[in-house]
């Protein structure tokens, strides 16, 4: 069982722009991605 | 980085840009930094966690910041305010279908970045050598 401070990736989930959340592993589900992960956004 | 993009999707690997402000920041950054790339956003921080991102004081005094965030600024880039965790470091994941994460790179510090050339190399590589 994963520690629940801190899942594994497949379990994550993140927002979109508009709020509605995204299963993080679909992002790559189909093809290969290069996840950019930013500092922040400013 | 926005140069090798084209290069990258036609390696096949879509590029995806993942912060930690709010939706709304999210939204302008894809609007007004990277338009046309899909823009995700994870306040509570666990990616980065998961992902090994560092996040730390040291990171964001480093004296290289100061250097990088000059040379960004002769280059145009400027910027606006901190709209995420201030002390979050960010990074780049090549991460594959099954899961398997054949290329990373932490950032050490605030502006610490990989050459395009080298990102695109080092994707092309390890796609090259993976099953």
């Amino acid at each position: 069982m994963s520690d629940p401070r801190n899942p594994s990736l497949a379990e994550l989930e993140v927002r979109d722009p508009v709020g509605n959340p995204v299963a993080l592993r679909s992002l790559w589900a189909s093809r290969p991605v290069l996840l950019v992960m930013v500092r922040h956004f400013g | 980085m926005r140069d090798v993009i084209p290069d990258i999707e036609a390696a096949g690997v879509s590029v995806v840009i993942l912060g930690n402000g709010s939706t709304p920041q999210a939204a302008r950054f894809g609007q007004e930094i990277a338009p046309g790339l899909p823009v995700y956003t994870d306040p509570t921080l666990q990616t980065y966690r998961a992902l090994g991102a560092r996040r730390s004081l040291a990171g964001i005094l480093h004296p290289r910041v100061f250097l990088r965030a000059l040379q960004a600024r002769r280059s145009g880039h400027r910027q606006t305010g901190v709209e995420g965790d201030a002390w979050q470091l960010g990074g780049l994941f090549l991460i594959l279908p099954d899961g398997a994460i054949p290329y990373a790179y932490h950032s050490a510090h605030a502006g610490d970045h990989p050459a395009p050339a080298e990102v695109l190399e080092n994707i092309r590589r390890a796609l090259a050598t993976s099953p």
